[in-house]
C-alpha cells in the first residue's frame, strides 16, 4: 500500500554556482518498505529527505503523500504532516538543550496534539539503553547517547515514515546492529523507513537499495 | 510550549540573568524618574491648589525667598512690626489677611525635636489656610497648648503629647498632605509662638531687645476675585510698608519650571537609557536566535509552526522582560522613599505626596513598559528565526 510518491522531483541550490543534487526523482514509498538510498558524500541524499520531510520544497515535480500532493500543503499543514507522519533522524545529533533527555521525548511526543504517552516514553528509554540517562540534559550525553536519543525521540510518536540520514554515525559495532534491527523492527508494523547511508553493509539490510548519482535514483542490483 | 518557554529561561541562566538585568535597569531608572516627576509635579499642583494664600507679605529686606518660605519647613527668622498687618488690610483688592509669627525648634536641645524646623503661630480667628487641610475638619479652637502637625507626622499622633521646646503639647489636628513645607510645619496659637521665644533660654538670647508680642513674621494674603497679582505687589512697593509681597502663583510656576526642565533632561537621558537597552537587547536576542537555529530547525522539523516558534521565542523574552520589568519596578519602589528624603534634603521643595496610587500606577507603568522593550527588542529576530527555511537552519545551524 502506497504512502507516498515523488515524481520528476527537480531541486536546485543557488550557491554561487547552480548545484542540482535532485535532478529527475520518481520513488514510490509503500508501507513496510525499508529502503537504503546509498551515494557519496554530499550527492544530495540528505536533500532528497528534506524534500520527503517537508523541510524543503523542490523546484518541480510532484510529492504527494497518502494522495494529497503535500507542495499545496500550507506551513500550519505541513507542520501537523511532520508532526504526525514523519520521525526524522538527522545526521547532526541535534536536540532541545534545556530539556532532558526524557523531557525531548515527551515534548516531541506532544507536537501537534499527539496524546502524551509516559509508558512508551520508559519503554523507548529501555529500548535504547537511556533509562538511567533520562535526566540527563543533551551536552551531558555521549555522541553515541545522543544518537540513540534521536532515534527514540524519531520513534516517540509511532510515525507512518521514518527518514534517517546516517542513522549509525558515532555509534559503536553494537549499537548499530540495534538501531538497523530497530528500525527493521518498524517496517514490520507497517512503518515505512528511508535510509540514507554509505556503508553497504547496514545498506545490505534494506530491502530495497537506490544509488542516488547525478541526480538520479537508480536500484541496485542484489 | 509552557514548559520549553520556562526551562529555556531556567536552564540558560546566565544569559537569562544577563538579559533580565539588562531589563531591570531599564525599568528601575524608568521608574525612579516617572515617580520622582510625579511626586514633584503634583506636589507642586497640590500646593497650588491648596495654598490658599494668593500673595505673602515678608519683611522687606528678609533675604529669604518666596520658595524657601513655601516649600520648606527649615526656619526663617524674619519679623516685622505688627502694624504692617494693619495697614496690609487698607491696601486694594484684598479679601482677607491673617498673620503668622515663626519660631523654630532646636537640634540640641532636650525635650524637643531634635531637628530644627519651623514652628508657626497662626491667629486662628483671622487663619484662611488651616481649614482647608486639616485632616479632622470643624475645629472650633486652638488653645495655647495645643498643636497641629505637618502631614508628614501620623494622624494616629493625634491626642498624643508632644514636647517642643520643652513645653508640653497636645496634638490636637494633623495636616492632609500639600507638597508644601507646611508637611513639616508644627502650628500653635500665635501668642504662644511669641511666649516660647521668651521662655527658650536659647531663643530668647535672640529677643533682649525685641518684644515677640509686637512682631509678625509674614502676612498671608487673599485677593478679591480678579486682583492683579502683578499691579498688587506694585501697589505693595509703592505703599512705603515695611514689606514686599511674594505672589505664591509665581513662585510655584517658577519653581515648576526649573523643575520641568530638570525632569526633561532626566527623561531625556532615561530615553538615551532606553535605546541603549533596547539595541542591546535586540543584540542579545539576535545572537541567541542565531545560537539556536539549529534547535529552531529542529522544532520545525517536528512539527512546530512558524507561529508557535515565533510564540516560542516572544514568550522567552516576554517573561524575562517581565520578570525585569516586576524587579526593576519592584527595587525602584523600594528605593522611591529614601530617594523622597534625598530630594527633601537637597530641594527647596517638599516633595510630600508619594502615594500608594501613584507607586501603583509607576510600578504597573514599568512593568508594561518592560514587556513592550521585550517585544520590540525580540519581535525581528523572532520572526526571521520563525520565518527561516527549516532545512537551512538544521544544516547550517545560522541565519545572516
Amino acid at each position: 500500500m502506497e504512502i507516498c510518491k515523488l515524481e520528476h522531483i527537480h531541486k536546485d541550490y543557488r550557491m554561487g554556482e547552480i548545484v542540482t543534487p535532485l535532478k529527475d526523482i520518481s520513488l514510490t514509498v509503500n508501507k513496510g518498505d525499508f529502503i537504503a538510498v546509498e551515494g557519496p558524500s554530499g550527492i544530495g541524499k540528505s536533500t532528497l529527505l528534506y524534500v520527503m520531510g517537508t523541510l524543503l520544497k523542490a523546484d518541480e515535480g510532484i510529492y504527494t503523500y497518502g494522495g494529497k500532493d503535500v507542495s499545496q500543503f500550507n506551513d500550519a499543514q505541513k507542520s501537523e504532516f511532520r508532526a504526525k507522519k514523519i520521525g526524522f533522524l538527522f545526521q547532526d545529533s541535534t536536540m532541545i538543550q534545556a530539556l532532558t533527555l526524557r523531557e525531548n521525548l515527551i515534548f516531541t511526543q506532544g507536537v501537534g496534539g499527539n496524546k502524551k504517552n509516559l509508558k512508551k516514553v520508559d519503554e523507548l528509554l529501555y529500548q535504547f539503553g537511556l533509562e538511567d540517562r533520562a535526566d540527563f540534559f543533551p551536552h551531558q550525553l555521549s555522541g553515541g547517547q545522543r544518537r540513540r536519543a534521536m532515534a527514540a525521540r524519531c520513534l516517540i510518536h509511532e510515525p507512518e515514515l521514518i527518514l534517517a540520514d546516517e542513522p549509525t554515525n558515532d555509534l559503536d559495532e553494537h549499537w548499530s546492529e540495534e538501531i538497523i534491527r530497530i528500525l527493521k523492527e518498524q517496517t514490520t508494523k507497517g512503518t515505512a523507513v528511508v535510509m540514507v547511508t554509505h556503508n553497504s553493509r547496514w545498506a545490505g539490510q534494506a530491502t530495497r537499495r537506490l544509488r542516488l548519482e547525478d541526480g538520479v535514483l537508480a536500484d541496485i542490483a542484489e | 510550549m509552557l514548559m520549553l518557554i520556562w526551562n529555556n529561561i531556567a536552564r540558560r541562566r546566565t544569559q537569562s540573568v544577563i538579559t533580565v538585568t539588562i531589563t531591570t535597569l531599564t525599568i528601575f531608572v524608568f521608574v525612579m524618574v516617572m515617580g520622582i516627576f510625579q511626586v514633584v509635579t503634583q506636589g507642586l499642583e497640590l500646593s497650588r491648589e491648596r495654598l490658599g494664600a494668593d500673595a505673602i507679605l515678608v519683611p522687606k529686606y528678609a533675604s529669604a525667598s518666596g520658595s524657601d518660605l513655601l516649600f520648606t519647613a527649615l526656619p526663617e527668622n524674619i519679623y516685622m512690626d505688627n502694624e504692617v498687618l494693619e495697614q496690609a488690610k487698607e491696601l486694594d483688592g484684598i479679601a482677607a489677611v491673617t498673620p503668622q509669627f515663626y519660631n523654630q525648634t532646636l537640634d540640641l536641645s532636650c525635650c524637643d525635636t531634635g531637628t530644627e524646623r519651623r514652628i508657626v503661630g497662626y491667629d486662628f480667628e483671622t487663619d484662611f489656610i488651616l481649614p482647608h487641610h486639616l485632616e479632622i475638619s470643624g475645629q472650633e479652637s486652638l488653645k495655647p497648648d495645643e498643636v497641629i502637625m505637618g502631614s508628614n507626622y501620623s494622624p494616629d499622633l493625634i491626642g498624643q503629647m508632644y514636647f517642643l521646646l520643652g513645653k508640653k503639647f497636645t496634638i490636637v489636628n494633623v495636616l492632609k498632605p500639600t507638597g508644601s513645607g507646611m508637611d513639616d510645619v508644627f502650628f500653635m496659637d500665635i501668642d504662644m509662638a511669641r511666649q516660647m521665644c521668651l521662655d527658650s533660654p536659647e531663643i530668647a538670647m535672640h529677643w533682649k531687645d525685641e518684644d515677640p508680642f509686637t512682631k509678625i513674621s509674614v502676612i498671608m494674603v487673599k485677593f478679591q476675585p480678579g486682583t492683579d497679582g502683578e499691579a498688587f505687589v506694585k501697589q505693595v512697593e509703592e505703599s512705603g510698608m515695611d514689606c514686599r509681597a511674594v505672589l505664591t502663583s509665581e513662585t510655584i510656576s517658577t519653581l515648576q519650571k526649573q523643575l520641568e526642565a530638570i525632569m526633561k533632561v532626566m527623561f531625556a537621558l532615561w530615553m538615551a537609557a532606553l535605546a541603549i537597552a533596547v539595541l542591546a537587547l535586540t543584540g542579545r536576542f539576535n545572537a541567541l536566535a542565531k545560537e539556536r537555529q539549529k534547535e529552531i530547525g529542529l522544532l520545525r522539523a517536528i512539527g512546530l509552526t512558524k507561529g508557535k516558534v515565533f510564540s516560542l521565542i516572544i514568550g522567552e523574552t516576554g517573561l524575562m522582560a517581565l520578570m525585569g520589568g516586576l524587579l526593576g519596578s519592584g527595587i525602584a519602589l523600594l528605593c522611591m522613599g529614601p530617594a523622597i528624603e534625598l530630594l527633601r534634603e537637597a530641594f527647596v521643595l517638599s516633595p510630600s505626596v508619594w502615594t500608594n496610587s501613584m507607586a501603583a500606577i509607576c510600578g504597573i507603568t514599568g512593568v508594561v513598559l518592560a514587556v513592550v522593550l521585550g517585544f520590540v527588542s525580540a519581535v525581528s529576530p523572532a520572526l526571521k528565526s520563525a520565518s527561516m527555511d527549516p532545512q537551512t537552519a538544521i544544516t547550517r545551524g545560522e541565519v545572516n
